[in-house]
């Protein structure tokens, strides 16, 4: 196809759709692809403070240390083997719980004739907007021992009974608490997936004679299998990136993971061996979504949307109504409204370990610096500790932003993809917008690192600035984005905006007039998962924050380094509330609703 | 007002020749009708037509006397600026919009007076009765009435073309007849040129002046209706045009001792009604629509034996299906003659106008 150039400018005017897809190819080439390369490089050179540990080189040579050390050295057993061991059992395991309580509690609010499912639906989807690190802190509070040294908790000093290590800390307790941060993302896919299923197809299966539990075991489940499998790769590849539980459970006694350790090597200025080990991380977070991939690309078509007939009758829960609804209650309880109040009065307690009424102070919220109250921190309390204030700032400001970036953005790389559908500009763009998928947050943020610690060209050293967060945050998030604008987009038929070309509307009249204004609501339920995302992230950022750029949760990890629980507790409290406020305001004023986001 | 002419116009999809080197040249004035199965290239074609797509590998298209595409001379003029009007399928009436808004969205873009826009807001909606809806949002009015609302917000632009994409395929039945009635009325009225897109031969039939079939991106005819439905150009045509389908009988044609011709296929001699002016002893298929047989009592002189296989009532007339050995054939009957499955009875063709393809499958009687 030769066509002469004036031609092609004729029809580029009609498609904005080819610059833009242009303009995002280059940004997402500059962002995804290049650090990934960076990266790689960066595992074969000497860092300044490591030609120390490698004799007779200097800063910038090329050696192979790194890997021999990783993979072959002598301890490479516990500084790599190990943790990966660990990092694999473990993800597996909350894998499997999170499948395992999030569609049990979808059957139950989907399948059955449960009462207040509305209520559960809700109360369900909390865990998940919570940063995911708080069920770690309240389980610390809660179940901690004098074994590894610290004050009391909360548990021991009601009962007298001391628990036992692998009961307060390491694998044990992360497992549970990353399960029960991570189920709702399998009661929403899952639910929805149930939900979908069209009733004729169970109804042909009753009218030929078998029995609700033939039904359930040769229709239903073979429909949602698919679905099932891609949840458990889905929450796999989410733990395997996690940060802020292993680091509080794990570390007390040593329990470390990929993710824990990546840190500790790039923290302590190993980065050779931090940059392989985020390598392996994409590496398995890359196999993980390309199984998914695989499995839901042959099976995709099996779960389809049909408007017609409804949902088949309800299985009756009969003489176990009471006590099922009853135990899920108490569970949703157990995980959403106590680990907050835990940690709440964690904060209100002037000696910590101590829970006496006359030991309530409210010095770690408002009382001044002080070497000698309480835990005597020095540090003033959380609500004039200026420190903490701008790191609150510094989240919101970062949430605001990232919401406005990916919601801006995703939309307008969703309708790109769109509208360009059947290209090899589509595919591309497609592909590399949902690789910050594939790259565990904690590998995403030594990315970053690597790529914009020093000035690389027109771009100078980002490395302790604000920009520098937003900019991976916005792109980590980009992925969820995209798919809301895709879908978003994909629901306005063409003809809608081809009615406008016809119209002679300019390409920001079409899309000020007639998209924007159809997918208004779908628009700002995408703004508030990228600022609740923000809002708790850990892993991605712990890599990227400095003393100026702490963020809100960041700096949780710093009281909490020195065991000054009472501050990290109250910053989560603040945290939590700002999420939990910020996602009601939404609901009311913008009839947003989160559930349809999470499920990506 | 003004005509069209497609010349040469190649538009693929990888390596899917949607159309393919489609030359057409359709009058000023002319109601014409695009007509083909589903993929056979009409929508492509309108479309390229409009300027929402546009030939990729070569062609031009012109509109009256103005070049609106040419790859050889790099034109390409703007779907806004070639003064056409497009109907889509679905109507793409925007939801959010009144009714009002959605016919003035054009006017506004061309940033009319807000008293201009009114009033031509309101001619165009009385001329197609709609003017009490114009309030009411697109979800609030019934199809056929979506439907007049998506043609007056074409034609308050006052388009030399109105391209209309299957406009009645979205309505029941007895809608689309009125419908029909509308749509033969307005090209009277405004005298425009109208290029029609349906799958649907009655539609093509009953309101065309001219159409064309199209199969595989390729024209199979350009003609007046009932010139496509009496005179099929090819085998295709004739399969795909009429109801009940034309019976399709592919054998050898033969003369007789006595000078006249007949069609043999399985052993049946199907005696021809026409002397012909080409030699025997060739391969060639006959089409015979099924107003064009009779059913006889059996053992009639002249007919072939055949037996009863269905019955079809379809109200004014009767479908037989009836089998000759084992060739099938439809028959249009024209009274009730009480026939049973399995019943013995006759055929016998009853006028002389015959289809008689060659082994290429073209018409050449």
């Amino acid at each position: 196809m030769n066509l002469p150039f004036l031609f092609r400018r004729a029809r580029s005017r009609l498609n904005p759709e080819s610059v833009l897809s242009f303009v995002f190819m280059l940004f997402l080439a500059y962002v995804v692809v290049l650090p990934l390369f960076v990266m790689v490089r960066e595992t074969f050179i000497v860092h300044p403070m490591e030609r120390f540990q490698i004799p007779g080189s200097k800063a910038g040579d090329y050696t192979l240390a790194h890997w021999l050390k990783v993979l072959t050295g002598e301890l490479a057993w516990g500084a790599f083997y190990k943790p990966l061991i660990n990092t694999l059992i473990v993800s597996s395991l909350i894998s499997f719980l999170s499948l395992l309580i999030g569609g049990g509690l979808a059957w139950l609010v989907v399948r059955t004739d449960l009462p207040w499912k509305k209520l559960v639906s809700n109360l369900a989807i909390i865990p998940y907007i919570m940063p995911s690190w708080s069920l770690a802190l309240a389980w610390i509070t809660l179940f901690k021992n004098q074994r590894v040294g610290g004050s009391l908790g909360l548990f021991e000093y009601l009962t007298g009974i001391s628990l036992p290590n692998w009961f307060s800390y390491g694998m044990f307790p992360i497992v549970i608490t990353l399960s029960l941060h991570y189920f709702p993302f399998s009661f929403m896919l899952i639910g929805g997936a149930l939900r979908n299923i069209d009733s004729q197809l169970e109804e042909s299966a009753e009218l030929l004679g078998a029995n609700r539990q033939q039904i359930l075991r040769k229709i239903v489940f073979p429909l949602v299998a698919p679905i099932i499998f891609s949840s458990f790769l889905l929450t796999f590849s989410r733990g395997i990136g996690t940060f802020g539980t292993p680091a509080f459970l794990g570390g007390p006694v040593r329990f470390y993971m990929l993710s824990t350790m990546l840190y500790a090597n790039i923290v302590g200025q190993r980065p050779g061996l931090g940059y392989i080990i985020t390598l392996v991380m994409i590496l398995f977070g890359a196999l993980v979504l390309y199984m998914d991939q695989r499995m839901l690309g042959e099976r995709k078509s099996f779960v389809t949307i049909s408007g017609k007939g409804g949902m088949s009758a309800p299985f009756h829960l009969g003489s176990a109504r009471t006590v099922v609804t009853l135990s899920v209650l108490v569970f949703l309880f157990l995980v959403t409204v106590i680990p907050f109040f835990i940690l709440a009065i964690e904060s209100f307690m002037l000696f910590p370990g101590n829970y006496s009424l006359s030991n309530l102070s409210l010095h770690y919220w408002i009382g001044p610096a002080s070497q000698t109250i309480g835990i005597g921190s020095s540090e003033a309390g959380i609500l004039r500790n200026a420190a903490i204030l701008k790191a609150l700032w510094n989240s919101v400001q970062l949430g605001i932003l990232v919401a406005l970036i990916c919601g801006i953005g995703g939309s307008l790389i969703g309708y790109t993809i769109v509208r360009t559908r059947g290209t090899w500009k589509c595919s591309l763009l497609d592909q590399l917008s949902f690789i910050p998928y594939l790259i565990p947050s904690i590998g995403f943020g030594a990315i970053f690192l690597a790529l914009f610690a020093v000035p690389r060209g027109p771009i100078p050293s980002l490395y302790g600035t604000l920009t520098l967060l937003v900019l991976a945050a916005s792109v980590k998030y980009l992925p969820y984005s995209t798919r809301a604008g895709k879908g978003a987009i994909l629901q306005i038929g063409p003809e809608l905006e081809e009615a406008a070309i016809m119209s002679g509307a300019p390409w920001v009249t079409r899309i000020g007039r007639i998209i924007f204004p159809l997918q208004k609501a779908a628009f700002f339920s995408g703004l508030l998962l990228p600022f609740i995302s923000a809002m708790r992230e850990l892993s991605l950022v712990v890599l990227l924050a400095t003393p100026g750029t702490d963020l809100a949760t960041t700096i949780t990890v710093k009281f909490t380094d020195r065991g000054w629980y009472p501050y990290t507790n109250g910053i989560m409290v603040l945290i939590v509330l700002t999420i939990l406020l910020i996602t009601a305001v939404s609901r009311k004023l913008m009839k947003t609703d989160l559930a349809k986001g999470i499920g990506g | 007002m003004s005509g069209i002419r497609l010349l040469g116009v190649t538009r693929s999809f990888g390596s899917v020749r949607a159309v393919d080197d489609f030359t057409l040249e359709i009058p000023n004035g002319a109601f014409a009708t695009l007509l083909g199965p589903s993929g056979c290239g009409k929508t492509t074609t309108l479309r390229m037509i409009a300027g929402l797509d546009s030939p990729n590998e070569g062609g031009e298209i012109w509109i009256g006397e103005r070049c609106v595409f040419s790859t050889e001379k790099a034109v390409f003029v703007h779907p806004a600026k070639r003064k056409l009007g497009l109907v889509f399928q679905s109507y793409a009436l925007w939801p959010h919009l009144t009714v009002f808004e959605n016919i003035a969205f054009g006017l506004q873009i061309q940033k009319l007076a807000k008293s201009a826009i009114q009033r031509r807001v309101e001619a165009i909606a009385s001329l197609l009765h709609i003017g009490e809806l114009l309030g009411r949002y697109p979800s609030e009015l019934s199809g056929g009435q979506q439907q007049r609302v998506a043609i007056a917000r074409v034609l308050v632009m006052e388009p030399e073309v109105l391209l209309l994409d299957e406009p009645l395929s979205n309505l029941d039945a007895k809608l689309r007849m009125d419908m029909r009635a509308e749509l033969k009325r307005l090209h009277t009225e405004t005298g425009s040129t109208i290029v029609y897109v349906t799958h649907d031969q009655m539609e093509a039939l009953t309101l065309s002046t001219h159409v064309a079939v199209m199969h595989k991106g390729k024209l199979q005819q350009w003609a007046a209706p009932m010139e496509v439905y009496n005179r099929p150009a090819n085998l295709f045509t004739a399969d795909f045009i009429g109801n009940p389908r034309i019976n399709l009988i592919e054998g050898i044609l033969r003369s007789a001792p006595d000078g006249s011709f007949y069609l043999e296929k399985e052993g049946v001699a199907f005696p021809l009604p026409v002397r012909l002016p080409v030699s025997t002893q060739v391969k060639a298929t006959l089409g015979l629509r099924a107003e064009d047989l009779e059913i006889t009592p059996s053992q009639t002189p002249g007919s072939l034996p055949a037996t009863v296989y269905s019955v079809l009532p379809a109200g004014a007339e009767w479908y037989i299906r009836v089998q000759v050995k084992d060739i099938f054939l439809t028959v249009t009957t024209y009274q009730d003659m009480g026939l049973q499955n399995d019943s013995k009875v006759g055929i016998r063709i009853k006028s002389d106008r015959i289809k008689l393809f060659d082994s290429e499958g073209n018409l050449f009687l």
